[in-house]
Parts: C-alpha cells; sequence; structure tokens
C-alpha cells in the first residue's frame, strides 16, 4: 500500500518506518535539510537536532517540531521543513554550537570543505550573539601518528566520529568521557592515537564534519585536479577507492559511500598505504645479469634477451621446458594475456598462479560439490542471515572490511569461529572451536555427525537437489566421535552445541579462509564445509552458502582467466577435444593438451632439470612459497627466470631478466573480488617514467616471439574475454558501472548475485565424505619438533610487505613477532621481545616473541612480512594432496630463547 | 485529616522489618493478586483508579502498562526508577527508608501484572543506605516465599534486585536509566522505539516511580474504583509532596489529591505557613523543572479561582500562568529570596547534569548558567534577558529527552513573572549586589 | 592482540571478589555490564577514594569488557572520583532548595574553617571540600553526605561539632 504525506503542502510517497529526513531527501537534494551529526554510513542519532523540522497532523494543524533524523513519518502528515521557527531553531542551533567553535576558519584545514562552515552558511548565520566564554580552544593537537591527527578544539560533539568506530569499524577506540559541556572525545584511555589500539581505518575522520579528527593526506580537504575511482589492490574484498590526484601525483584516498563493496569503510593498506607508487626502491629500468651483475638495458635489449632464450631453451628442450607464475594483484586482462602467452605463443599449459598456494582446494573442492569454486554468495548478505561460520579465517585483519561487518554481526547474532587462534572474531563468537592446526576435517566430520544424529537434516533439500547423501549418512555415522573430539582437542558438547545451532538457524552463512584451504587435507575441508550447507539446505538462496574469503585483490580473477596448468580461460577442462578445438580456433593456432605443472611441482621439476625457464608476473616466490630454500634452489637452476616487479624482491635478486612494471595506480583494467565481483580499475597516475604495466609487457613479449596482439587496453582485451570465457558473457567495459558486476555475466549485461539457485553449477550437489589423517610433517617430526607453528597475517602489513613495508604502515608494525602462549614461554624462559629460535626440520631462523593467550600452548604463530625473519625457511613442501596448495598452516618446530638479531640460516 | 494510603503505616514502630509490616497486613495483597486475579485483572484494577505517574510526567499508569510488547519468548522487565533527583523531591526516599516492603509488595504485584520475572529497583548511588535496606527487606521478602521460584506455589517465578545509579540527574529518565542499568553512561535513547517495546536489553521494559509502585498495593488491596474516588477528577488517590524552602514545617506529606494550595501551604497538619513570620514571594510547585509561581498565582489561579493540588488545577492558565504538579516537589519562596540567584543557581543544576548528547541541550545550558551568573553578579546588560528567552525557546522541546524542557522552562518562567526583578539586577548592579545576603561580595566574578 | 605482560597487583579482597559475583549474578549471562557501575562504587571504596586507570582497567578485565567502556562510564558520573581526594571527602548540597535554607553560608564555613575551596584537599590530606547537586534532602538542609551518610539540619554549631569528631578519630 502506497502512503502518501506531505512536504511543505506537496504530497509524496513514502514507505512504512521511513524516518523524515530520509523522506524529504529521496525528493529534494541531499543537504535539503541541513545537518551535522548525520552520516551517510551511519544509524540516525538525533543528538545536532538542525535537522529539525515542524509538523503537524492535518493541514494546518497545530505543529510540533521534531529531529527529521529519527522521527518516522506518518501517513498524511504534513512536514515544513523551511519554515520561519524551523528557520530560526536552526540557525540558534548552530549559533549555540560555534560558541564552543574557534573562528579560525581561514587557517582551518578543512576551510572550503567543512561541513559545519556549509550547514552556518545555509542557516543564514553572520555574527554569533554570545561573547567569548568558557570554550574547549586550548586543547592540544593530536600528530602522534603516521596516519590520523586529531584537534579536538574544532569538535563540535556530533559523535561521529565514536559511532563510525562502533558501527562501522566496530573497533570501540573512540569514546565519549566526562558529562555535557565538558564531554571530549578519547581514544581508548584519553591516549593519543599512537598509543591507542586505534587500527587506523581512518573511518572517523571521514567520518568527522570538521577537522576534529582527519589524517596526515588531509583527504576532505586536500586540493586535487581530478578524483578517480579505482580499486583497491590489497585483499581480495575489492574496496573501491576515490583516489585525489594534483600535479600527476596522489594526493589521498577516501572511501566512496555509494559503493556496494565498501560504503564509504576501507582500511588502513585501502586508505593510507598508497605512498609506496612513487617510492625511490621501484625499478624503473630492465634489469639483465650480465656477468653476474644486474645491469642496467633497454627495454627491447632485455626483451630481445627474453625472446632469444626462450626460442633457444624451447628448441632445445620443448616448451614443456618453459613455466610462467601469473599474478593475482595483476588485472584480469593482464592474467588473460599471460596464459595466452604461454598456451598460444610458447605452447605449453605449465603457467600457474598463485591461487594455488591459497584457494585451489576451495576450487577443487566446490568444483567436486557444487560445480564451480566461486563463492556461492555476496557479502553483503550478511545482513540478511541469522549465523555464521567462520572456518580458519581471520578476517579483521586479513579482509578487514568483510572483517568489520562480520564482526558487526558476532556483537548481535550467534557466530561460531573454528579457528586454533583466539581470534578477534573468536572473542566475540558465541562458539569458539579452538582446535589443533590440521584437524579441520575431524572437527567438521564431528559437526556433521551431530547434525544427522539430531536429526537435523533438510531432508527435503537433500531429496530435490543433491546426490550421494546414503552413502554420506552412513560414512558420517560410523566417526568415532570419541576420537575425534581426542584429535582435534575441541569439546564434543561444544561442537554439538554449535552443529545444532548451525543447523537450526533459519538462515547460515559460512566463510573460510586459509586455514581450512593450506593445509593436508585443504580439499577435502573444503567438501565438508559443502556438506554443512547442502545438508541443512543452505545454499542457492540469500543469505546462505560456501563463501571462500579470497586472498589477493584479483586471486579470483587469475584462475577465473586460465592462469592454472589444468583448465583454460574460464576453467574449460581442454583435455576435452571439443573445448580444446574450441580454443584453438579462438587462439588461430595448435595448441598442447597436455596438463602443465602446478607451481610444487614446477620447483620440483627445476630441481630434476625438467623445467629450464620461468616467467614470474609479480610474484615473490623465494619469500612467500613454502620451503624457501628449497625454491632458492630450484631457482637457481634456471637458465632463464624473468621477473616483472615493481620492487627488488628476493625472488627478482636471481632473476636474469627484471622488467620494471607499474602499480595498480598507474594502470586500468578490471579486478574480480571474493565474490565474483568484476570491478574497473582506472588508472589514477602515468606509468612511472620507465615502467609499463605488466600488460603491456606481456604483450610486447608475445608480439616479439611473432605472435600478433594489439597493444594494452583493458576495453579490447575484456572484449576478447567475453568471447571465450563463458561468464564473462555480458562484460563490457562501458557497462561495468562504479560497482561492477556479479559473475556469470549474461550475454543482456545481468549479472549473479546468488550461485546454484535452481540446480548446481554440477546439476546435483554431490555429498563427499572425508576420513581424518595426521599430516606427515606432524608423524614425521613430532618427536623432535614438538611445537605446532601455524602461519597468520597481520592487518597493517600485506603478505610478503613488499609495498606495505615501504610506507610509513612500518612505523606501526616494525617486525614479525611469534605468538607464543605464556606456559610456553616460561617453559623457555622467553620474555615479551626477547628473540626466539624456531626450528624445523628445514631450517632455523629468529623471531621476536609476542605472549599473548591467542594461541593455546603448543601452538605458535607468526606472519611472514618481513624478508629479514624469513618464516618460510620453516615451512614445508607438503601439499594438499587434491590441489598441490601448500600446507603453511601446520609446521613441526622446536624453539629456544636466543641470543641472536635475526642471524637466520 | 486526609486519608493517607502510602503513610497509613509509617508510623508504627519497626513497619520497617518485615513482621511488622506482615502482622499489619502486608503482602495480603500479593496473596490476593497471586491466588485470585490474572494479571490482566491486576492491569485492569490499575487502569480503573486512575492511578497517574508519580515520577513527574503524570502519565496514566495502566495504559503504560498496556502498551507493553509481548513478543514471545523475550523476557519483559519491570525497573523501578528510585533515581529521585529533581531538586525538592525527597518522597521515594522516604518511603523506601521508612516502610521498604511496601516498595517491594507494589514491585510483585506489578511484576506479576506485567508478566515480568526479573525486575530492578534503579536508585540513585547517593542512596546507597536505602540500597542497603532495600536488599535486607528483598532478603526478608525472599526467606518468606514472596519472591523466587513459584511464589505461594502460583507457578509465578520473580527476583527483585536493586542497583545504584553514580551520580546523575539524567538517569531518572528512563531511557537514561536503561542505559545506565546497562552499565552505560546515561545517555538518553531516541523515541521510537520506546521502552515498552525495546527496552532493558532490547525487551520491552516498563519504568514506574517508587511512589506509583507503592500506590498499587492499595489499588489491589481495595480495588481500583475505591482508589479512584479519592481525589478530584482525572487526579485520583493521594499523592506524596516533599515540601521545602521558607515553610516552617518542611517534610514528606500525603494528601489527597484536591485540597487547595492554601490548606497544603498554611494549615498545620502540612507545611504550617511561611518560616519566620515572612510574607511569600514564590513557588515551585512541581520540583525544580515546573515553571515558578508568582504568590499572587500560587493560591489563585489567574481567573481568581482557588488553586487545587491536582495535575489539572495546577496546570491552569497553562506556562502563562500555571504550573505543574510534576513529581510533587514543593519549593516555597519567601519575600527575602532572590529569583534571579535561584534561577540561576537551578540552571547551574541543568548545566551540570546535561549529558552532553543535543547540541541545544549542552551548549544551551551552560550559557543560561552563564548569563544568570552575569545578572546576579552585576556584569549583565539588557540584552541578556531576551538573550536568555532566545536560549530556553532554543532548547525546550529541542532534545532527544526532556532534560532540555526542564532546563528551560524554570528560566522562560522567571523571567516571565520576574522580569523586573532582573532588570533591577542589572541596572542596580551595586545595590543588587549588597543585598544578596552578604554572600555576593567576596565571591569570584570571573563572568 | 592482547598483552599479557603483568600489570601491577591489583585486586579485590577474596570477599569482594564474592559480592561482586553476587552482584553480576543478578543480570542474566552475558549482561554482566550492567553490574560495572555498583562495582566501581565498590572498588572506589576499597583503593583509597578514587578510581585510577590502572583500577579501572582491572575492572575491565574483571568483566570482561573493553577498558574504554570503563572509562567512558567512570567519567560521566559524579560520584566516581578520577582523582585522588582526601580521606574524608565532605560534599555539601548547594542546589537551590538547600541554599534557601543557608547551604551557602555552611560551605563559607567549611571554607574558612579547613581553608580549602571546593575541589581542594587539606593539605594533611583529610578533608576534601566537594559542592554537590541536589541529594534528595531538600526538607531536610542544610546537609552534607560522608561516604554513605547524610548528615542534615545543618547549623554552624552542627557542622563544627562533625569536623572535630572526624579530626578526633582520624588522630
Amino acid at each position: 500500500m502506497i502512503k502518501t504525506a506531505f512536504i511543505n503542502n506537496i504530497p509524496f510517497n513514502f514507505s512504512e518506518g521511513e524516518m523524515i529526513l530520509s523522506f524529504v531527501r529521496k525528493y529534494f537534494e541531499k543537504d535539503y535539510i541541513p545537518t551535522l551529526c548525520d552520516a551517510q554510513n551511519l544509524e540516525p542519532f538525533g543528538s545536532c537536532r538542525v535537522c529539525t523540522v515542524e509538523v503537524a497532523l492535518q493541514k494546518n494543524g497545530n505543529t510540533k517540531t521534531v529531529a527529521s533524523c529519527h522521527t518516522p513519518v506518518i501517513e498524511g502528515s504534513y512536514i515544513y521543513t523551511h519554515s520561519e521557527k524551523v528557520n530560526k531553531i536552526r540557525k540558534n542551533i548552530v549559533e549555540l554550537v560555534l560558541t564552543d567553535h574557534p573562528l579560525d576558519c581561514l587557517t582551518c584545514e578543512v576551510n572550503n570543505n567543512c561541513e559545519l562552515q556549509t550547514v552556518a552558511a545555509k542557516v543564514g548565520i553572520r555574527d554569533v550573539r554570545y561573547p567569548e566564554g568558557k570554550n574547549h580552544f586550548d586543547r592540544k593537537k593530536d600528530l602522534s601518528h603516521p596516519f590520523m591527527t586529531s584537534d579536538l578544539a574544532k569538535c563540535i560533539n556530533c559523535f561521529r566520529c565514536i559511532r563510525a568506530c562502533d558501527e562501522v569499524q566496530g573497533e570501540m577506540v573512540l569514546s565519549m568521557a566526562g558529562r555535557g559541556f565538558d564531554s571530549q572525545i578519547i581514544k581508548s584511555n584519553n591516549n593519543n592515537f599512537f598509543e591507542s589500539d586505534c587500527v587506523s581505518c581512518g573511518a572517523c575522520a571521514q567520518a568527522c564534519p570538521t577537522s576534529a579528527i582527519s589524517d596526515v593526506f588531509e583527504s576532505k580537504s586536500v586540493i586535487y585536479d581530478k578524483k578517480v575511482r579505482t580499486v583497491c589492490t590489497y585483499c581480495g574484498v575489492g574496496c573501491n577507492l576515490d583516489v585525489a590526484v594534483s600535479n600527476g601525483n596522489v594526493k589521498s584516498i577516501q572511501a566512496p559511500y555509494d559503493a556496494e563493496v565498501n560504503n564509504g569503510h576501507t582500511c588502513i593498506k585501502g586508505r593510507f598505504a598508497f605512498t609506496f607508487y612513487n617510492h625511490p626502491d621501484r625499478l624503473k629500468t630492465p634489469l639483465i645479469r650480465k656477468n653476474g651483475e644486474l645491469t642496467p638495458a633497454t627495454w627491447d635489449e632485455a626483451y630481445d634477451f627474453i625472446a632469444e632464450k626462450i626460442n633457444e631453451i624451447k628448441s632445445k628442450y620443448g616448451p614443456d621446458y618453459i613455466s610462467g607464475i601469473s599474478s593475482a594483484r595483476c588485472t584480469n586482462e593482464e592474467n588473460y594475456f599471460m596464459q595466452k602467452l604461454f598456451r598460444a605463443v610458447i605452447g605449453t599449459n605449465n603457467i600457474d598462479s598463485c591461487a594455488r598456494v591459497c584457494h585451489s582446494p576451495t576450487a577443487t573442492g566446490m568444483q567436486r560439490t557444487f560445480g564451480t569454486g566461486a563463492a556461492t554468495n555476496s557479502i553483503d548478505e550478511i545482513n540478511n542471515t541469522d549465523l555464521i561460520l567462520v572456518t580458519g579465517a581471520n578476517p579483521t585483519n586479513a579482509h578487514p572490511v568483510t572483517g568489520a561487518k562480520l564482526k558487526q554481526f558476532a556483537m548481535k547474532k550467534p557466530m561460531i569461529v573454528i579457528d586454533p587462534r583466539k581470534t578477534e572474531l573468536a572473542r566475540y563468537a558465541k562458539y569458539h572451536l579452538q582446535l589443533k592446526p590440521g584437524t579441520n576435517v575431524a572437527v567438521l566430520n564431528m559437526m556433521l555427525y551431530y547434525i544427522v544424529e539430531e536429526g537435523l537434516e533438510d531432508i527435503e533439500f537433500i531429496k530435490n537437489r543433491t546426490e550421494g547423501y546414503d552413502e554420506f549418512k552412513n560414512h558420517i555415522l560410523n566417526q568415532n566421535i570419541n576420537e575425534l573430539e581426542k584429535i582435534s582437542g575441541v569439546n564434543k558438547e561444544l561442537v554439538k552445541q554449535a552443529a545444532i545451532a548451525y543447523a537450526k538457524a533459519e538462515k547460515a552463512m559460512s566463510f573460510h579462509g586459509l586455514g581450512v584451504t593450506e593445509h593436508l587435507q585443504g580439499t577435502y575441508s573444503v567438501m565438508l564445509l559443502s556438506d554443512l550447507a547442502m545438508i541443512t539446505g543452505n545454499i542457492g538462496k540469500k543469505g546462505v552458502g560456501v563463501n571462500p574469503l579470497r586472498g589477493q585483490n584479483n586471486v579470483q580473477g587469475a584462475a577465473d582467466m586460465g592462469c592454472q596448468p589444468h583448465q583454460g580461460a574460464g576453467y574449460l577442462d581442454f583435455t576435452k577435444p571439443e573445448i580444446h578445438n574450441l580454443y584453438e580456433e579462438f587462439y588461430g593456432v595448435k595448441l598442447s593438451q597436455k596438463i602443465g605443472y602446478k607451481i610444487p611441482e614446477m620447483f620440483e621439476a627445476m630441481v630434476e632439470g625438467k623445467l629450464k625457464a620461468m616467467i614470474l608476473m609479480g610474484e615473490d616466490v623465494v619469500q612467500t612459497d613454502p620451503n624457501s630454500n628449497f625454491v632458492i634452489e630450484a631457482l637457481s637452476k634456471l637458465e632463464l627466470l624473468v621477473v616483472n616487479e615493481i620492487f627488488m624482491t628476493e625472488t627478482a635478486k636471481m632473476a636474469h631478466v627484471i622488467l620494471p612494471a607499474s602499480s595498480f595506480l598507474e594502470k586500468s583494467g578490471t579486478f574480480t573480488n571474493g565474490e565474483r565481483r568484476i570491478q574497473r580499475v582506472n588508472a589514477v597516475v602515468d606509468p612511472i617514467e620507465g615502467t609499463k604495466p605488466d600488460g603491456q609487457i606481456v604483450i610486447d613479449i608475445i608480439n616479439k616471439l611473432g605472435y600478433k596482439q594489439a597493444d594494452y587496453n583493458p576495453e579490447t582485451a575484456l572484449e576478447e574475454i567475453s568471447k571465450i570465457v563463458p561468464f564473462f558473457a555480458g562484460v563490457k567495459w562501458n557497462e561495468l558501472g562504479i560497482n561492477g558486476k556479479q559473475w556469470p555475466v549474461m550475454p543482456d549485461g545481468s549479472d549473479t548475485k546468488i550461485l546454484h539457485k535452481e540446480t548446481f553449477k554440477r546439476g546435483k550437489g554431490k555429498f563427499q565424505t572425508a576420513t581424518w589423517h595426521e599430516s606427515p610433517e606432524i608423524t614425521e617430526n613430532k618427536k623432535d619438533f614438538p611445537y605446532i607453528l601455524t602461519t597468520n597475517r597481520e592487518l597493517e602489513h600485506y603478505n610478503s610487505g613488499t609495498m606495505t613495508r615501504r610506507t610509513n604502515i612500518s612505523q606501526i608494525v616494525p617486525d614479525d613477532v611469534l605468538l607464543i602462549n605464556p606456559v610456553d614461554a616460561k617453559k623457555h624462559f622467553i620474555a615479551e621481545g626477547d628473540m626466539v629460535c624456531v626450528m624445523s626440520v628445514r631450517g632455523k631462523i629468529d623471531v621476536k616473541a609476542h605472549i599473548t593467550d591467542e594461541v593455546e600452548p603448543g601452538i605458535l604463530s607468526s606472519t611472514f612480512h618481513f624478508p629479514l625473519v624469513k618464516m618460510n625457511v620453516l615451512t614445508s613442501e607438503i601439499s594438499d594432496t587434491e590441489a598441490l596448495c601448500p600446507e603453511y598452516k601446520v609446521v613441526s618446530v622446536n624453539i629456544r630463547k636466543s641470543k641472536g638479531v635475526y642471524q637466520n640460516v | 485529616m486526609g486519608r493517607k494510603i502510602l503513610l497509613e503505616k509509617t508510623g508504627i514502630e519497626n513497619i520497617n522489618t518485615y513482621e511488622v509490616y506482615r502482622r499489619e497486613g502486608g503482602y495480603s495483597a500479593v496473596e490476593k493478586a497471586l491466588k485470585k486475579m490474572t494479571p490482566e485483572e491486576v492491569v485492569e484494577e490499575v487502569k480503573k483508579s486512575g492511578l497517574r505517574g508519580r515520577g513527574g510526567a503524570g502519565f496514566p499508569a495502566g495504559m503504560k502498562w498496556s502498551f507493553i510488547a509481548k513478543p514471545e519468548g523475550v523476557p519483559r522487565y519491570l525497573l523501578c526508577n528510585a533515581d529521585e533527583s529533581e531538586p525538592g523531591t525527597f518522597k521515594d526516599r522516604f518511603l523506601m527508608e521508612k516502610i521498604p516492603h511496601l516498595l517491594i509488595e507494589g514491585m510483585i504485584l506489578s511484576s506479576y501484572a506485567l508478566g515480568c520475572n526479573t525486575s530492578y529497583i534503579y536508585i540513585r548511588g547517593e542512596y546507597m543506605w536505602i540500597l542497603r535496606i532495600l536488599e535486607k527487606a528483598l532478603e526478608e521478602a525472599r526467606q518468606n516465599g514472596w519472591l523466587g521460584k513459584n511464589i505461594l506455589k502460583s507457578g509465578y517465578d520473580l527476583e527483585i534486585y536493586v542497583s545504584p545509579g553514580a551520580g546523575a540527574y539524567i538517569c531518572g529518565e528512563e531511557t537514561a536509566l536503561i542505559e545506565s542499568l546497562e552499565g552505560k553512561r546515561g545517555n538518553p535513547r531516541m523515541k521510537p522505539p520506546f521502552p515498552a517495546v525495546k527496552g532493558l536489553w532490547q525487551s520491552p521494559t516498563v519504568v514506574n516511580n517508587v511512589e506509583t509502585i507503592s500506590s498499587v498495593v492499595s489499588i489491589v488491596n481495595n480495588g481500583g474504583e475505591q482508589y479512584a474516588s479519592i481525589g478530584l477528577g482525572k487526579s485520583t488517590g493521594t499523592k506524596l509532596i516533599s515540601a521545602c524552602g521558607n515553610i516552617r514545617k518542611p517534610g514528606v506529606y500525603e494528601i489527597e489529591l484536591g485540597i487547595s494550595v492554601e490548606e497544603f501551604l498554611y494549615s498545620d497538619e502540612y507545611c504550617g505557613g511561611i518560616n519566620n513570620g515572612k510574607r511569600l514571594k514564590a513557588c515551585i510547585p512541581g520540583g525544580s523543572s515546573v515553571p515558578i509561581l508568582p504568590h499572587y498565582l500560587v493560591t489563585k489561579t489567574a481567573n481568581g479561582e482557588q488553586r487545587l493540588m491536582t495535575y489539572e488545577s495546577l496546570a491552569d492558565g497553562g506556562f502563562a500562568t500555571g504550573s505543574m504538579l510534576g513529581s510533587g516537589g514543593f519549593i516555597v519562596f519567601d519575600e527575602d529570596q532572590c529569583i534571579v540567584r535561584n534561577t540561576w543557581n537551578f540552571s547551574r543544576f541543568y548545566h551540570h547534569e546535561s549529558c552532553g548528547q543535543c547540541s541545544p541541550c549542552r551548549e544551551g545550558t551552560g550559557w543560561m548558567d552563564k548569563v544568570l551568573k552575569r545578572i546576579e553578579y552585576g556584569k549583565g546588560n539588557m540584552h541578556d534577558i531576551d538573550l536568555l528567552v532566545s536560549i530556553s525557546k532554543n532548547i525546550e522541546g529541542n532534545t532527544i529527552c526532556p532534560l532540555g524542557d526542564a532546563a528551560a522552562w524554570p528560566v522562560a518562567s522567571a523571567i516571565r513573572h520576574f522580569r523586573e526583578e532582573f532588570e533591577w539586577h542589572i541596572k542596580e548592579p551595586v545595590k543588587c549586589l549588597e543585598t544578596n545576603y552578604g554572600l555576593v561580595k567576596e565571591t569570584e566574578l570571573e563572568a | 592482540m592482547h598483552n599479557m605482560e603483568t600489570r601491577e597487583k591489583i585486586q579485590f579482597k577474596p570477599e569482594t571478589v564474592a559480592e561482586i559475583n553476587r552482584i553480576i549474578s543478578q543480570f542474566p549471562q552475558g549482561k554482566q555490564k550492567s553490574a560495572l557501575l555498583r562495582i566501581l562504587h565498590i572498588a572506589q571504596h576499597e583503593f583509597g577514594n578514587w578510581l585510577s586507570v590502572e583500577v579501572m582497567d582491572y575492572i575491565a578485565e574483571f568483566l570482561n569488557i573493553k577498558p574504554i567502556e570503563v572509562y567512558e562510564v567512570a567519567s560521566f558520573y559524579s560520584m566516581y572520583n578520577l582523582n585522588p581526594v582526601g580521606k574524608v571527602v565532605l560534599e555539601v548540597c548547594h542546589t537551590g532548595p538547600c541554599c534557601l535554607v543557608g547551604a551557602e553560608k555552611m560551605i563559607k564555613h567549611i571554607e574558612q574553617t579547613l581553608n580549602i575551596k571546593p575541589g581542594e584537599t587539606t593539605s594533611d590530606g583529610m578533608f576534601t571540600l566537594k559542592t554537590v547537586e541536589c541529594l534528595g534532602a531538600c526538607g531536610y538542609g542544610p546537609m552534607l553526605q560522608i561516604g554513605e551518610d547524610y548528615h542534615e539540619k545543618l547549623t554552624i554549631e552542627k557542622l563544627d561539632n562533625l569536623l572535630n569528631v572526624i579530626k578526633n578519630k582520624n588522630n
């Protein structure tokens, strides 16, 4: 039923429960009613009272003044937005606010970009009638933090920063202390930003209407020539960024409110970690190794060197002696050309990407159960679900914007966290199943057992949509629960409660991360997560599903584009003759049908002399792949190692040729985020002089090797991709809009929020069984290496830290640390900050100790953001049995207190 | 002598103990309700009684109860507002101190009527000794089977706890009280949602004043109609009045609503007239928040009618010539009192107590305090009076909670009725300083 | 990351812990924060009449809430002292009704007797004078509160007596 109310005597339609302010905004400009405490991504707060309007229940009836932001519209009421009374109230209120606000606009950071200034002008304030009284002008500025600043003399107590901290980020670092006129913003215990628990997401600065809280880049007020909207280069959330550019330089970044992915929010990395792009360390000229030294060269010299070498190796050994690793940090188009270079130009399927070392088990597992490996649902459905299961993921650190949403959820509704660490989410979760690393299969089997035992299956769904259930049920009921309890170390009662909660929830959504995949049984765990969703009917509708939290900005895209050795662009199986023919026809050349090497197999092949050349697009395998010493040994056997990079990484140092590439700020294309959303990346600045976008570099090599390919251009590239990748059929550069489209995109351009709605990609969903096995890493090494080391991420840094370490983030987090339980620390006489020697069967390293109950006794955890620490010297070459994803999460180690300072072997 | 309902037994020795209270017929209302009445019937009696909220707003209690949402599987809460903080009001304290079991009995009845199984008494932190009296009485009630599981084998379970505030007038506002009881700052919540739908821990909640809840005992015992037969018109029953200021007999009195203000002020049964043979200058009849009445509007309305102690009569004349019954804090000023000084004093109070959330109140109360102080200390100018009126209009009706109104009304009404006295302060600063009880001269004058 | 470094030992007495647990049990599970105000009163009493940051942090840990949730609350309510005060805090009501019956004279008298202004503490650390808003004793003014006790219908003589008794008791 349509309801009507009158705005200034003109009738308009409104929906039940709508507030007056949003009702008026629907039909008039956004600032038609001035406001101070209202902000686009925050709940109404009602404290500034500037949005006051007059309301009468009938025409010419008695009016009442109400705050429009939190007063619901009443049917048939008459709303007066600019009556004399209202105008006077607004003016007087703003005048009162100004009595405790310094009138130094001309020298203020946000002069001309200040909401208070705008509102004051709008309500017609010319002067302030009050004499100078008691005020807060003497509050000191806080310049302690590398990114955040505050000048609370400018604060107007609108609470927007506090609400942003609470409602958007969920951090609760900011609050109001004191009362009334004496109330003021505090950061933790009135510390400065640097000493507070602030996670530097910048939401408060963006929310603040004045300069009371801001950032060092002055993002609210910076003078710019243009603002360019692009997509963040860090994690797979895919935040949209508004980048301000002046004189060809990036000045600051804000998060657009109209971004569906991040709704005006982003994290420390997205907002502040951009200064790496013009860091003096940037590689600016091609380098060729001559007499053991990397020597500057021209592009042509470099390309000639590469072409010559490749042709030589190809003719001497064959194309399968050449391999490539593409980059999940690069665009879809660049990845597409990289695989094309290998398949169509060099003639081998030896192309893989770092999806291998993170979510390949997800792809494999979900392909086996559902038919496709991508996230089944969309992130914003967090708002439409009743329970969330988070397995092996630490999104508040690794996927901060999604993490913040999950944290908000966990504060209000039930969450199950399966994780060996007491992560931030685990602290908020109703159920934390703190399992021993490497026992996901055991715990998930327990959950499935209890669901079956309690008779909580969705019989209807199982009957209509799935197959293989009887066999599966049989297998599940034969599990020895007591033994699994012992294996996993999780109380079976707790598992039972969690299982019941998951099964009984009207809608339950599952998220998982690398804590599921980077294991011996990664693929099996993913299949069990799929089983959980299927057995409870949590698939194919809003607010449910199995959703991998993809690590890198475009790791989804790299695999979509065919950067994997067993499937071509669009996941098509080229071993099938009809597919093979399709590709041959499309590329116009003969193609190999032999499945190529996966990344771990590549290193083995190198050592065995079966691989002689490698082209790496932006991958630092020495630092990030497991068992670094083995990787180094493998790479050193190569006759040709080409690395496209923006900085001199540990891997680049070993290259024969280095090609200086451009960063995300310097190129255009598309990234596909973890919810299959293809979004436009728009070049913000020109490539740094001497560099080229990876796409152009790859195309240059393609041409040099004799295949005709036009210069890199995302529009034409997408046109080519849309013709071969089925789920890109309707993707057009000019139609992606500001928020992109979620694949599959139909030829008519319509996109897909939820997968497997009517049927599964593979027809019926297939139940898969799994039996827990101990990793050989443990069985073989536990006697001498009794601790289990697992690896994790810190919010502030990104992966190998190549970029983030070259920003002021390093002032906040300068080191990798080893998390160690107080009990273990005591046992080894280790104090906070002591250096600890960590040894595995493969090597040893020194790292600083951080004593915390985040890990249980017997468990250690650390990051590998810093090359100095070389954490991956320790990790093993054991991989997931199905997808060959390395087991980063279970390493048998021993520890002792060390005197050494990073004297790593 | 008027009839007494609440204070009927306060004269009995040791009535604060369970034994004596029970011996004198205490808890018979609980027996009656739990054994013979359904919760709905209790609500019905309270509706019939016409009992109005005694905290200040005067909203019909039965109607308030009937608004409580009853979603399945969600607990409901009754909160007793014992945060008595309105200057001039000290009646709840008297009741709880003298006869704590009356409140507890009322709490049991009200909780039963509302379907609450846990109820809380939120008491101001300064009344910590009364909290101890209540906890002792609650323990006695529990020992004797009036609280706990399956009370009187009726199947009804109830626990009552007392929780203190810590010095914040604002927590007497029901949503601020709820926030405070949740262990938070006492910042009032926006409405809607109303507490009856989403209150304590987002559950349906009713907040009632101590006196309101205590009155339920008599209503259940004797029936709502009997209660309604006392009083006048819509002002049914009796009301506790806290009388203070320059009167001969300050204290807490129970009156039948409807007696004349003159009788209350001058008879020996109540205030006993103005102290020291002085003349009446003004009176604030319902706690510091309600408009002040000049002497000629205290016992008579503007129409020359007898002014009565009822919600309606005290409000007769609206804000122009009337006031409000409010919480029943009856503050009397003799001829020597300075209205400017007193108005400033109350403004300072509201400035101190503003939570700081809404800008008109946070900034406005401060400015009223500042400007009034300036006038009081002989530093004002004529524009200041208009500025005060402007600020008070700005605050009134423009805040989330009624503290804004409470801060605005005293200033607006004092200027309305005593403008000349304000002007005199401005025109005759020296004289004004000399006459102000010898207190002003040495006091700091930074304004 | 949660730091496990040991802080200076602040601990409630065992009987206080029992009392606090009793109070927490009055609220539904997960709503233990509701006990915060009362616990702050207890802490203030137990740890020298005021709430230091360390004490507030301890309470936060005790209740499993964030320290800032304690600071924001403690600074809101006027009964909590966030700075050290004297052994005996004289809280004199100076709101309207008490002033009508002479509260200002009482305050002045205390100021002169103890040689301190409101907000100050005597040099021997014995007395702090605090002016407070209405304590609900309007009919019995002037009045002041010491700890939990109300002292009502004050006169200069009663006040002198009271101060002497306190001094003697604490000497």
